[in-house]
């Protein structure tokens, strides 16, 4: 058995010169910093990636929905003995006059550091561990979960210096690529026809229908699985219609079980056999990109790191698609894009009924909240679990056994990306506070939680500016466009905090506002940048405002983006032109192509 | 019993004998029944003491498949167009599909669902009240969808399908847009102060949609009242237009402070972070 291991350890020295006045002097001191994502084994602890771009890194929490996880450890070799300042960089996810919901220990071979790694701070910082004596040569250092209740722990240093690691982020990047002696670019570069960031459905599907037309496909993703939110890490079903390509959909959509239910899992391995039956797509699970490069208006690469090991890949390609879903590789290249609710004369998209509530007369940003599903399940013993009060101020007195769609977060000041720990943190307090609630009932002796997801289920962030904005005139008219790609024929669907009409409700559940359509459309021109001229987006990433979200943001519907984008890369491909072009110059080709979708043979398998 | 007797007696004095006939009053514009049958005369009444407000005698078919009756309401609107109340008029009650009269838990009925304007039943046609799928439950999981018959049964007054159907499309129809529009070409500070101080959270928002972000600095005490009364939705609309500038007047933060506990989760939040920001230093 080959066991790929890269370890991200790093040993250096820093020769620091201290010019006081006239007696200068040279020390050498001895550093180590071990990234907590890196670890050798991970025990119960998570990698989770979700806010790199807020915080600096992946890391590794304790996600032990109430109990203790197993240890995570590694081993480190130290240079030279000595007595080392040991750092942690954490942060504390509810602090308050409660015991830290989220500490740890450190262990350094089996002896535990006297301190329990309790961050006072609610934001990322180095905290300091004390001093410990470090013999030369390999040691095992471990993280004891005391808690299960999402402890975390982005990387530890040791260090001989006195100087405390840099807690801004910016500096602690610079200072991180000096310590890892990361070169400027990555190691490795590869080079295909079209590089998809993002797995979830949209990903999947334009990478099958590009690989079957003969284009050799990246498909960039940062977790383990394929499907974003249908994922069974996330566990939302798909909804919507197949359009024209439910040969394709079939291969990676799911059944209609409840949000929720682990019957996700079975649905992960079809979709991942069937991905893999295409030799032209490259899979690169657990990557995340972290930046994307655009000369002349052009990506010209989107670089991505393994979310464990750090290894970093470039990938080039004449054309990209962006299905981050955040619109990542758009807002590293330039792209133009929007966020938030538009004020409701931008684009006409009044409903008197629902005024406010709808669309305001002020643009904000008070867009469609994230969900955290959870779930719990009866077993045939009485299972604890423990006082939460670090939970109550959100949960209140509200009491559930699991949590569906309407489990979701948004707030005004609260940014969907930018601040995607907190909500995802203020959903945690919602679902374990109002567990412990259910628990108190009696009958629930038994209660216990199965599942409680740690990732944010998103529904609506940046969504990058096309050649067309999808919007509620094109919904309310049925509008059919040269260019329809994708139909839809689902109630446009947008949700608000329920809280907002009835302060007695929990700020973290919502409800949704149905405006019943027929048949809608969306085109082409709503899934490529207006002018980054070789980006494509699908998903929920795609050209609209946040009303023209509200019907194609079912994964079905960003499904069919992204089998349409695949055949218009091919297209693109066969006249080395751009995804515009496809519109002015190619398009009853290419919709000949879209319409026959069910047709094609799969001889790219 | 004794209790319903009461509630029986207090509703009679509310439905029946409360509301005087009008004396300062001006024909503004016509409502047509739904069916175009009727045309119903709306009134702008100006009261010397109490409030501003709109009403019109309805009248109007009520018809199912087999045959039409009438409904005969007075029905009284806000200047925001928001239904406020109605009357029976002497000797024409509302009656059921049967013929029988409203007892007094219909007419609360009839009352409550003309109050919600975000009734289902403005979403429905009227061939869709007994659409033969409404029984079935909606499987869309991402929210629930779809008329139930349920739904549709839990706004209506038991008995009395269709006349609450046309009621109910009746007073919260374009009448709205006309009143709304007539209250504007006549606004005045009593008006302003009439909208603000209601009740009815549709109406404070019209009153503010009509108010200067400008003046918000000199109107403070009176947003600290209507952000007290907590309606989030009305809350968020003016917290959206509120600067930290404002904040800079040690009186202003000391009034949102005074209310501090009275405000929603929502607008507590959103207020500390307009309070936390730097003040200039002032």
């Amino acid at each position: 058995m080959k066991i790929q291991f890269f370890q991200k350890l790093l040993i250096w020295t820093i020769t620091s010169f201290f010019a006081f006045s006239a007696w200068a002097q040279s020390e050498e001191d001895i550093s180590i910093l071990l990234e907590a994502e890196s670890f050798q084994v991970k025990g119960g602890w998570l990698v989770d990636p979700q806010f790199v771009e807020q915080m600096g890194s992946p890391y590794l929490i304790a996600h032990g929905m109430g109990k203790p996880v197993p240890d995570a450890y590694t081993s480190f070799k130290v240079p030279e003995k000595g007595e080392y300042n040991v750092w942690v960089r954490t942060m504390n996810w509810v602090p308050g006059s409660w015991e830290s919901p989220g500490s740890f220990n450190l262990q350094i071979n089996k002896n535990t550091i006297p301190v329990d790694i309790t961050s006072t701070d609610s934001k990322w910082t180095w905290l300091n561990a004390g001093k410990v004596k470090l013999k030369k040569g390999s040691q095992t250092l471990s993280l004891k979960d005391l808690t299960g209740f999402d402890g975390r722990c982005d990387a530890i240093y040791f260090t001989t210096s006195a100087k405390t690691p840099p807690n801004d982020l910016d500096k602690l990047t610079s200072w991180r690529k000096e310590v890892l002696q990361l070169p400027e670019t990555p190691e490795q570069t590869e080079e295909f026809d079209l590089v998809i960031t993002g797995g979830g459905i949209a990903g999947c599907a334009a990478a099958i229908s590009a690989a079957e037309q003969g284009l050799l496909v990246a498909l960039i993703h940062d977790r383990p699985v394929l499907g974003g939110n249908a994922s069974s890490e996330i566990r939302v079903h798909t909804l919507g219609i197949y359009g024209h390509y439910q040969r394709i959909l079939k291969m990676i959509d799911t059944e209609h079980y409840p949000n929720g239910s682990p019957e996700a899992k079975k649905e992960d391995e079809k979709r991942l056999a069937n991905i893999q039956k295409y030799a032209n797509i490259k899979l690169y699970l657990n990557y995340r990109a972290y930046d994307a490069h655009a000369e002349n208006g052009e990506v010209q690469w989107v670089d991505a790191s393994q979310t464990s090991t750090g290894e970093r890949m470039r990938f080039k390609a004449p054309l990209f698609l962006d299905s981050t879903g955040d619109g990542w590789i758009g807002f590293w290249s330039g792209a133009d894009f929007m966020y938030g609710r538009e004020s409701v004369e931008e684009y006409g998209e009044e409903w008197e009924k629902h005024g406010e509530l709808w669309s305001p007369e002020d643009a904000d940003g008070f867009v469609m909240g994230s969900s955290v599903l959870w779930r719990s399940e009866k077993l045939d013993k009485a299972m604890n679990f423990p006082k939460v009060p670090w939970a109550m101020e959100v949960a209140s007195d509200h009491s559930a056994a699991n949590g569906e769609w309407q489990w979701e977060f948004s707030r005004n000041d609260l940014h969907q990306v930018d601040d995607a720990e907190e909500i995802r943190d203020h959903m945690l307090r919602a679902i374990y506070g109002s567990f412990y609630n259910e628990k108190q009932k009696a009958g629930n002796d038994s209660l216990a939680l199965q599942w409680v997801s740690y990732l944010v289920g998103k529904r609506e962030s940046r969504r990058l500016v096309g050649d067309h904005i999808y919007n509620f005139n094109d919904v309310r008219d049925n509008v059919q466009f040269p260019d329809s790609v994708v139909v839809e024929e689902r109630e446009v669907d947008v949700h608000f905090q329920q809280n907002l009409l009835d302060p007695s409700k929990p700020d973290f559940l919502s409800k949704a506002l149905f405006y019943k359509v027929g048949r809608y459309y969306v085109p082409y021109r709503s899934l490529y940048s207006k002018n980054i001229n070789n980006l494509f987006m699908a998903g929920r990433c795609f050209s609209c405002t946040h009303i023209g979200l509200g019907g194609p943001r079912v994964m079905r519907t960003t499904g069919q983006m992204g089998a349409s984008v695949g055949y218009a890369a091919s297209i693109c491909k066969k006249y080395n032109v751009s995804p515009r072009d496809v519109y002015q110059k190619h398009l009853e080709e290419y919709m000949q192509l879209v319409l026959s979708s069910n047709e094609h043979a799969e001889d790219s398998k | 019993m004794k209790g319903w007797l009461v509630s029986g007696i207090l509703f009679y004095c509310i439905f029946f004998n409360s509301f005087k006939e009008p004396e300062d009053c001006t024909y503004v514009f016509d409502l047509p029944s739904r069916d175009e049958a009727f045309l119903n005369q709306v009134y702008f009444c100006k009261p010397d003491s109490g409030d501003y407000y709109y009403y019109s005698v309805i009248t109007t078919s009520v018809c199912n498949d087999e045959n039409c009756k009438l409904a005969i309401l007075k029905v009284i609107w806000d200047l925001a167009g928001n239904y406020t109340k109605f009357e029976t008029l002497p000797g024409k009650p509302l009656t059921k599909n049967d013929h029988i009269p409203f007892t007094i838990t219909d007419y609360d009925k009839l009352h409550s669902t003309l109050q919600n304007a975000t009734s289902i039943l403005g979403d429905k046609t009227k061939d869709e009240l007994l659409e033969k799928d409404s029984l079935k439950y909606s499987e869309k999981i991402d929210g629930f969808t779809g008329a139930t018959s349920k739904e549709i049964k839990e706004a209506v007054v038991d008995g009395a399908l269709y006349s609450t159907y046309t009621l109910w499309h009746l007073v919260n129809g374009d009448v709205r847009k006309e009143i709304r529009k007539y209250t504007q070409s006549t606004y005045d500070e009593q008006m302003e102060a009439q909208l603000l101080s209601s009740a009815n959270p549709r109406t404070v928002l019209f009153g503010l949609k009509n108010l200067d972000e400008s003046s918000y600095p000199q109107k403070f005490t009176q947003l600290v009242q209507i952000l007290q009364r907590s309606n989030p939705l009305v809350n968020f609309y003016i917290t959206k237009r509120l600067t930290p500038e404002i904040f800079q007047n040690p009186e202003n933060r000391a009034a949102i402070q005074n209310v501090w506990e009275s405000l929603d989760k929502n607008t507590q939040s959103i207020l500390s972070k307009l309070l936390e920001k730097p003040t200039g230093g002032g």
